[in-house]
């Protein structure tokens, strides 16, 4: 369990970085905004709330991770604080799993803030056309519970890179994974219509080892088909179970690194 | 101090950028040209290109479509983008289905391009009664085309939830285009409004239109069996014409009765109206007509009952 003060220590840390603030208030203000277009938007209310507080939570959620998750484990390397923690008994593989688990505590704890603001803003809006609230709740709440599991997928995917590659690179990938994995049915289907059979095997081995992220995203469908407990639950373990291969990796990674 | 000055320090600044905004607002306005060239992409791409964010995006398109609808009834200009922005939307969010309804309205004077929509969004919304209630308007008020309205008036109100007014607007349009004998139809239909009707009067209008109905159902069998008799009789009289002593051309071809069908074993047997009277025929015209109503035929409006 030596893992816990590493996590605890990481949450501290991030939660002081004044970047983590500043993109909280912009995302703070985008929900928000929803309050003003859905005046503009001819009876959607609900629905441009909805699609516009989930998107900025997912995307907002995004920019933090691969702000904060890409620099964790290269802060500690060009701080040489490394060495301090690895003279430790404390095992290699606990440094990237307590690394991972507070700042997927910080981005829980960004993630309530922002749900909170979002479901405030959901509430203000249907109050104006005497809708409930509680029709929104169950969909939007499995929602975000999934575009947080994407958000901690993409903490794992940014300490994977940052093991073995510096925090730019590591961002880039980051960022490389999010686009590929939310593309990678269209690029599967542009492959299977290429005709080519290279073209076709890349795009398959794309679409089967890369994240496919919109295993994880519910946003687009949660207004008019209520989404299954099995499907959610699937969705739920095939994050869960990526994640774990990532750290996995990461760890293998870690453990053979020379410093 | 200076610190304090400094902060001063902004507010003529702050004076001068508005100042200068203002002055160039005046010297170079932005034109707001409803007409630019909208160039949306191809709804496939955007949708790669979404990220994940398709319905965002068709939110942001369907704000703008509303600015560019206002803007051009406003200017006065064609509205030519109106279906790629609606086409656009809807193929990156086929979930929107206000979408669809809208735009049926939107594009009431570009009716081919909005039954494009409409039947797109059959497809997507197996469950919606609305977007086929809207197609059954466009046939019925553009194209006049009131056997196709009865049948997306049927299909309306065959999916879940539909209220009771597709139903009768399908046994209306289905009554209306009886010459494709369409009024065993409109009888069902009619019967599944009485049934399924909340009050007294809207129970007494559906029983009116099946007796009405029923009666166009007789008078169309008895027209149809009277023709059958005629051309019967006439060629009956025309084979004869070969024989040695053909017989002389009767008065008429048409049957001098109606039970005269009966024996010709043309029907089975004579329809009374629902009333139990017999239907009054005409054997020197052979015109059948049924012996009037206690009411005026009712010819409804499907635009005033909407209206109501």
């Amino acid at each position: 369990m030596s893992f816990i003060p590493l996590a605890l220590n990481t949450l501290k840390e991030t939660i002081r970085d004044k970047v983590l603030y500043v993109i909280l208030i912009f995302a703070l203000i985008m929900i928000s905004s929803g309050i003003l277009l859905s005046f503009l938007s001819l009876n959607q209310q609900s629905k441009i709330v909805m699609d516009l507080g989930l998107s900025s939570i997912s995307i907002f959620g995004l920019i933090l991770t691969v702000f904060v998750g890409t620099n964790l484990v290269s802060k500690e390397i060009d701080k040489k604080t490394i060495y301090l923690l690895i003279s430790k008994p404390i095992r290699r593989s606990g440094f990237i799993f307590g690394k991972f688990l507070g700042l997927s505590l910080t981005l829980l704890i960004i993630m309530l803030a922002m749900a909170v603001t979002f479901y405030a803003v959901l509430w203000y809006t249907l109050s104006l056309t005497h809708e409930s609230i509680w029709t929104f709740v169950p969909s939007s709440a499995m929602a975000l519970t999934l575009i947080y599991l994407e958000m901690m997928l993409l903490t794992a995917a940014a300490i994977f890179f940052s093991t073995f590659a510096s925090p730019v690179m590591s961002a880039m990938f980051t960022l490389g994974v999010y686009m590929i994995g939310h593309m990678s049915n269209d690029l599967l289907s542009l492959g299977q219509m290429s005709g080519q059979a290279i073209l076709t095997q890349i795009t398959q081995l794309i679409f089967y080892v890369l994240p496919d992220l919109e295993r994880l995203n519910l946003k687009n469908v949660l207004m008019n088909e209520p989404i299954s407990i099995e499907i959610f639950g699937s969705s739920l373990a095939y994050g869960l179970v990526y994640i774990a291969a990532l750290l996995v990796l990461s760890m293998v990674i870690f453990e053979g690194k020379e410093f | 101090m200076f610190r304090f000055f400094l902060i001063l320090l902004l507010l003529p600044f702050g004076w001068g950028i508005h100042t200068l905004h203002l002055g160039l607002q005046d010297k170079l306005p932005l034109k707001q040209n409803v007409n630019q060239s909208v160039r949306l992409l191809p709804p496939a791409f955007l949708q790669m290109m979404s990220l994940g964010h398709q319905t965002l995006m068709a939110d942001l398109i369907w704000l703008q479509l509303i600015q560019y609808f206002g803007a051009s009834i406003e200017q006065k200009v064609e509205q030519t983008h109106l279906f790629a922005y609606i086409d656009t939307l809807t193929s990156l969010d086929p979930d929107f289905e206000d979408a669809y309804v809208f735009s049926s309205y939107l594009l009431a004077d570009q009716p081919e391009q909005a039954m494009k929509i409409l039947k797109k969004g059959i497809e997507t919304h197996p469950q919606s009664w609305r977007i086929p209630f809207q197609a059954g308007f466009i046939q019925y008020l553009k194209f006049k085309n009131y056997s196709l309205a009865a049948q997306y008036f049927q299909i309306s109100a065959q999916r879940p939830n539909a209220p009771d007014l597709p139903n009768r607007f399908a046994a209306q349009l289905y009554k209306r285009t009886d010459a494709d004998g369409h009024c065993q139809i409109s009888i069902q239909l009619w019967q599944d409004a009485w049934e399924k009707a909340p009050n007294k009067e809207l129970k007494e209008q559906a029983e009116k239109h099946i007796i009405e109905s029923k009666i166009q159902c007789d008078l169309r069998q008895l027209r149809q069996a009277i023709q059958s008799f005629k051309q019967k009789t006439q060629q009956a009289w025309q084979t004869k014409q070969k024989e040695e002593s053909p017989p002389a051309r009767p008065a008429s071809f048409l049957p001098p009765n109606l039970d005269a069908l009966v024996k010709a074993k043309i029907v089975r047997t004579i329809p009374q109206d629902p009333r139990q009277q017999a239907y009054v025929y005409s054997p020197k015209t052979g015109e059948v007509k049924v012996k009037p109503l206690a009411w005026r035929p009712i010819e409804l409006k499907l635009t005033d009952i909407f209206k109501n």
